[in-house]
């Protein structure tokens, strides 16, 4: 981050000196008071995409920087959000609880972020909408997400490449006639991981990731300008890049089983054991845009994500007992009819 | 008449059975339902939530199977004949059984 007197000069307005916030529907900086807009792009904003090497044997960290901005900590989650200019609320952003003010933050510094294009209205609709679709739910629960607002955050994601020389050992179904046998194989193969997004804070899983995620296109992304997160909460970067590569290797371990599986491409793939070689590892610290709306049911805190960028929602969602009741009935009631049918009419 | 009262409690039994287990296989149902259509394919979420669809299978065939036997009653009258007639059935399950835990 910046100091206090570059962001305050960033989001003074040059026609009246009043604050400045970012508006996702004009993509820019819009005054408060005067509405004059002032676009954020410059002629070096393609170098964002630009990522750096890792090397894991190689030792050492990008340094941390330790800014005086002050840091809204959440007691509830833990999380820690900073605001530019103004901050816009008392609560956290990641669970709606209450925030404690605490001076300075030691992060590590931000390469890039791709900036808010979904409004807080269109997110809200969207989160509605995803909720009004979901099978088996509560009958009240569109009532109690419809009172909830949306609170939209930078979050801290890791982009990483990496080329993988794999070497692996499997084992396979064979049928024979009637006789199934188990057959040992191994191989080896090269992978790649491209831009593979990696969660950089605890608040945002990779299911949701995976949920409000779908395409990431690093050309949408944008040199850091406090600018950009005027009028939005922001998470900063805290992790090491080992850190970081640590954090993903739970779904790089599945989605690399899931590679060998359809290269040893037969059935029941099982016993899979392997090492890989990895090198050319890359990586962007970056923010990405996402809105979060905050409910509670029965009790239980949960939320629905918005995507910052296209307005794809996804999120948490209770399910209600008696609806999963009435479906299973109706389907067991079918199988039943189905098989009384079949037995009574002497079939096989 | 009197004859069928057995079949019957037992495919109401069945039907009562079927629902409790039932339950979760048609919440894991949706949550399948969902990672299909909502979460990005070949993710690491992706293949998280469709992990363990075959229960699903197993939980219908199984219903199924114990229905047939409970027809082949209700129609013949004979419970132990309709267990007798159901062994070949049962082989086929398992191998349909089978083939949904390999490709799970």
């Amino acid at each position: 981050m910046q100091s206090a007197d570059v962001i305050q000069k960033e989001l003074q307005c040059s026609q009246c000196a009043g604050q400045r916030i970012y508006d996702p529907a004009q993509q820019c900086l819009v005054c408060d008071s005067c509405g004059t807009p002032e676009r954020l792009e410059t002629p070096d904003d393609h170098k964002a995409e630009a990522e750096f090497p890792y090397d894991p044997n190689a030792g050492g960290e990008d340094p941390r920087t330790t800014d005086a901005q002050v840091v809204h900590h959440c007691e509830g989650c833990g999380g820690d959000v900073v605001f530019v200019g103004a901050s816009l609320s008392e609560r956290c952003a990641y669970c709606d609880g209450p925030v404690v003010l605490r001076q300075g933050d030691s992060a590590f510094e931000t390469m890039a972020l791709i900036p808010y294009r979904v409004t807080r209205d269109t997110a809200q609709a969207a989160a509605e909408a995803w909720v009004g679709k979901r099978f088996a739910a509560p009958s009240d629960l569109a009532g109690i997400v419809a009172r909830a607002r949306v609170a939209g955050i930078y979050v801290p994601f890791w982009t990483f490449d990496s080329d993988e020389a794999v070497e692996y050992w499997a084992s396979y179904t064979v049928r024979r006639g009637k006789r199934t046998s188990r057959r040992r194989t191994s191989g080896q193969m090269q992978v790649s991981f491209n831009d593979l997004l990696v969660p950089a804070s605890p608040h945002v899983t990779p299911l949701i990731r995976d949920g409000i995620l779908h395409e990431f296109d690093p050309r949408r992304l944008r040199p850091f300008r406090p600018g950009y997160i005027a009028g939005f909460a922001a998470e900063q970067h805290h992790q090491t890049v080992a850190e970081g590569l640590a954090a993903n290797e739970a779904d790089k371990d599945l989605l690399m089983r899931n590679k060998i599986k359809r290269d040893v491409g037969k059935s029941g793939v099982r016993d899979i054991r392997y090492h890989t070689h990895t090198s050319g590892i890359h990586y962007r610290r970056i923010l990405l845009p996402v809105w979060i709306l905050h409910y509670t049911y029965a009790g239980r805190a949960k939320k629905v994500v918005v995507c910052g960028i296209d307005g794809r929602a996804y999120g948490e969602r209770p399910f209600s007992v008696w609806k999963l009741a009435g479906y299973s009935a109706l389907v067991s009631a079918a199988t039943v009819l189905f098989g009384l049918a079949w037995g009574a009419g002497g079939l096989l | 008449m009197e004859e069928l009262i057995g079949p019957a409690l037992a495919g109401l039994a069945l039907v009562v059975c079927a629902t409790a287990v039932g339950i979760p296989m048609i919440r894991k149902l949706v949550m399948v339902h969902e990672a299909r259509h909502e979460l990005r394919y070949g993710s690491a979420g992706f293949l998280r939530n469709l992990a363990g669809w075959s229960v699903i299978g197993f939980w219908l065939l199984a219903t199924w199977f114990a229905a047939t036997i409970i027809g082949d009653w209700g129609q013949t009258g004979d419970l132990d004949g309709a267990i007798a007639r159901s062994w070949l059935r049962l082989q086929i399950v398992l191998e349909i059984v089978a083939a949904l835990a390999q490709a799970d």
